[in-house]
């Protein structure tokens, strides 16, 4: 394997672990942090859509069966970047926020006649917050300031697998290692009284093996195929625990503990999609999720999990011949979509909705460059919540290459 | 062969491009409604602070620079009496021409600093007196509030003056002649005798400087240095044309000066501290505790129901911790707080450890809160934060370790400054503890 990208694939991952700003809303305060989407910046132009959408060209990670279709000639690595405009409105203030980051790696070659197998690096959940408060001395009618830092996330690692079981029918697995940490502080001022600012930090370390199956069947009709494609996961338990230091700037440990935290689930998931594609080089494509939260067990502070629904409609049009002029060789997408969010806080839903745009331009060496834009809103501004509004640009970088044909010269 | 989009150099730069960045313009403020953090910060003002007075065997008059003279009522001890010892030096330069040479005037001479305390608007009237015995230091080379040497009692002087401390005016007392005559013979004798000093320090002994009691309503205290602080005898020598002669006679000894003060006529409740080990709390002595310059009296603090503290030890810690020391205004004018006092540890029988210091490693001082309208809020304050979370930490809290509430060494000795505190019980502005406490969630 070329040395370069190995080299360059070992600093990705060390700047994916150790530097996660994937999110700076004050929501990823609560449960797991925001549950990332598992859509490459070509799905994700479509409104994140892909249980019935195949890999070819590009890995799709929503459904492992797509990997199935991967060309038996060719290594695809993917990288993909995320730069995201926020802004946070609350009834009486309001933040702007800018972040970008590395945001996935993924890998996906054929393994075997009728195998296709990746890997795939990804956030799965994203903690990151600054929020500023007061409290009350009790006792008092004195008040002192405090601020909320949280940084972190979950990552997850999977092994992607698609087995092509017969002509139209797809099988695939993905086995994933969720592992992550989160720092959760607290941190007091007591300019009134001139007392040591003290700080209460929680760091979560959470870890677990999540399994995925899914399934793609095909059918054609006349020159058109329709896709019909599903997933699944079990509930798997989170290993967690979590170690508490209490300090001010003079000493270092006023206390400490660690304690295991059990119960805590990341639920079963069903997800459910079709696509339509043409032979004009047009799909469509539609999914529908749904995850069971509500037995997760995650204790969320003034709120509670729920039962989430979510929906995604996507459109893409590809040219299916090679054209001169560029332009006509870019492909071009659409899509919307709606998530609930598996929290709700203080009786509020902060549901997430939002529309997508998203090209892809192909480079001569079969690489690709992959643009998405998205538009989202979600929250509230009711019962002291926050709402925002995100501009979202994710560019992945596709590259092609030939690992598994043998050059010939003449 | 066509170089791949990776060969091209996009990935580094694609990179760098996206890195990790994030900026922030504005804050969230969101209230805590919205975090819910399971942790709070409460006062608690309740913790019991027991004020008691004790009172020190001695306070160390010797070295400190100050000498002072004067009488006045305290009110809660009742008068107050001050009186100086001197020893004098023998002169350097000492020539006298007998047949030429006429003796003018014998002066002591002393010059205020600002302190003083008392009412200076009536007339003082000090007396100096020969000592008749030599001024002896103790074994560990002080001298105490208590000291005293026989003096001769008919004075070598007596003046009355109006008292102008903030002046800094020199108050000069001239000196029996016949004194000035007997210096003379004995200086002109012995001039060139070898132990002409021992011989000069056994005869003159010293001089002790005191005030009529019955006339004397002030203390004044005045610096004790070699430019401030003399005897001076005036001379001149006839001739064609006059010369005028004088000589020193240094009184700025630090080891043999000492003020000697003491309570005349004692009276009031605070006469009941017998000894250094007595203990009189609060509530016995009107419900106000005293701290006394000059007679040795200091305040004791102890936080008898420490141990109850012990179970929030396991839940929060103390952000900070404020003791507020409330004087006594209605007996006390704004002039007469000292702008500091000092805490230090006292055990049982009275036995004091130090000073507490602070984060820094200074000693830990108060500060002094002023509520100049009506002395609702003047207090003294101490940050006990630190002292308070290392008592808790202790293996076992020994409640017999308290706090002593005093002025500086070197103040004690030199000074009539007092504070009158109230209890806990005072009708009035108790002093209290406040204890700001964070409690944490470990759920």
């Amino acid at each position: 394997m070329n040395k370069r990208l190995l080299t360059f694939l070992l600093i990705l991952i060390a700047i994916h672990s150790f530097g996660q700003n994937n999110t700076s809303s004050s929501y990823s305060r609560f449960g797991i942090g925001l549950i990332e989407s598992k859509a490459d910046a070509t799905l994700a132009g479509m409104g994140h859509t892909g249980v019935a959408l195949s890999s070819s060209g590009y890995l799709n990670n929503i459904n492992a069966a797509s990997y199935s279709a991967l060309d038996s000639a060719h290594f695809l690595f993917n990288i993909q970047g995320k730069t995201s405009f926020a802004k946070y409105q609350s009834n009486t203030s309001q933040q702007n926020n800018f972040d970008a980051n590395i945001e996935s790696l993924s890998m996906g070659f054929r393994a075997g006649r009728n195998w296709g197998m990746g890997f795939s690096l990804s956030p799965y959940s994203s903690v990151g917050y600054k929020i500023d408060g007061e409290k009350y001395i009790l006792g008092t009618t004195q008040t002192y300031p405090t601020q909320y830092l949280g940084e972190g996330g979950i990552s997850q690692i999977s092994w992607h697998n698609g087995f092509a079981l017969f002509k139209n029918l797809s099988l695939g697995i993905s086995a994933s290692y969720l592992w992550g940490s989160s720092d959760i502080i607290e941190v007091s001022y007591y300019p009134s009284i001139i007392g040591e600012t003290t700080y209460n930090e929680r760091n979560y370390h959470i870890a677990t093996f999540l399994l995925q199956y899914g399934f793609q069947w095909q059918h054609t009709i006349g020159q058109n195929t329709l896709t019909l494609g599903a997933t699944a996961n079990i509930a798997t338990e989170l290993d967690t625990y979590y170690k508490q230091l209490i300090y001010n700037d003079y000493t270092s440990d006023l206390s400490s503990n660690t304690k295991q935290l059990n119960n805590a689930l990341i639920p079963c998931a069903y997800q459910a999609g079709v696509s339509y594609a043409n032979s004009k080089g047009w799909t469509l494509a539609t999914d529908f999720r749904y995850d069971l939260w509500d037995k997760s067990e995650l204790k969320v502070s003034n709120g509670k999990t729920r039962n989430t629904l979510a929906g995604s409609i996507g459109i893409q049009h590809k040219p299916t011949r090679y054209y001169s002029a560029y332009y006509r060789r870019i492909h071009y997408r659409l899509g919307a979509f709606y998530n609930q969010e598996y929290l709700s806080i203080q009786e509020k839903n902060i549901d997430s909705k939002g529309l997508t745009a998203g090209i892809t331009l192909p480079m001569a060496d079969g690489s690709r460059i992959n643009l998405a834009y998205e538009y989202k809103k979600s929250g509230t501004r009711q019962a002291g919540l926050v709402k925002e509004t995100y501009q979202t640009i994710r560019i992945g970088l596709s590259f092609n290459e030939r690992w598994f044909q043998k050059r010939t010269f003449k | 062969m066509r170089k791949s989009l990776f060969n091209k150099g996009f990935l580094p730069f694609f990179v760098l491009l996206i890195g990790n960045q994030a900026c922030q313009r504005g804050a969230l403020d969101l209230g805590d409604d919205f975090i819910n953090f399971p942790t709070y910060t409460a006062l608690i003002d309740t913790v019991t602070v027991q004020l008691s007075t004790i009172r020190a065997d001695s306070i160390a008059t010797s070295g400190t620079e100050k000498a002072l003279i004067g009488y006045y009522k305290h009110p809660l001890l009742g008068g107050q009496a001050a009186q100086s010892y001197f020893a004098i030096s023998y002169p350097t330069d000492f020539s006298w021409n007998q047949d030429h040479q006429i003796f003018d005037s014998l002066v002591v001479m002393l010059e205020p600093d600002s302190y003083w305390v008392g009412d200076t608007c009536t007339d003082a009237q000090f007396q100096v007196h020969r000592l008749l015995e030599e001024i002896a230091v103790n074994e560990d080379g002080n001298l105490y509030n208590y000291s005293s040497f026989e003096y001769d009692t008919t004075p070598l002087a007596q003046q009355c003056f109006q008292p102008y401390p903030q002046k800094q005016e020199p108050l000069a007392m001239r000196l029996n002649d016949g004194f000035a005559y007997e210096l003379i013979e004995f200086l002109t004798k012995y001039e060139n005798h070898v132990d002409r000093t021992s011989l000069f320090s056994e005869v003159f002994k010293g001089l002790t400087i005191k005030c009529d009691t019955n006339i004397t309503r002030s203390v004044l205290s005045f610096n004790v240095s070699d430019s401030s602080c003399y005897m001076r005898l005036y001379s001149h020598i006839t001739g064609l044309e006059q010369e005028n002669v004088s000589y020193d006679f240094l009184l700025s000894d630090q080891q043999s000066q000492f003020n000697q003060l003491r309570t005349i006529s004692p009276s009031g409740t605070f006469q009941q501290i017998k000894n250094s080990k007595s203990i009189l709390k609060a509530q016995e002595s009107e419900h106000r505790a005293l701290l006394q310059a000059g007679i040795g009296y200091k305040i004791r603090i102890d936080f008898p129901c420490l141990n109850n503290l012990l179970e929030l030890k396991s839940k929060g810690y103390i952000v900070n911790a404020e003791l507020r020391l409330k004087p006594d205004m209605q007996l006390m004018q704004a002039a007469d707080l000292p702008p500091h006092v000092y805490a230090g540890e006292i055990y049982r029988a009275n036995e004091i450890w130090g000073y507490l210091s602070d984060t820094n490693g200074n000693i830990l001082s108060s500060s002094l809160v002023m509520d100049p309208m009506y002395h609702e809020d003047t207090y003294y304050a101490f940050n006990l934060s630190t002292y308070l979370s290392n008592r808790l930490n202790e293996a076992v809290v020994d409640t017999d370790l308290g706090l002593v509430i005093t002025l500086p060494d070197d103040n004690m000795g030199c000074s009539f400054n007092w504070l009158a505190i109230n209890g806990q019980s005072s009708p009035l502005h108790q002093s209290k503890l406040l204890l700001y406490y964070y409690y944490y969630d470990t759920e």
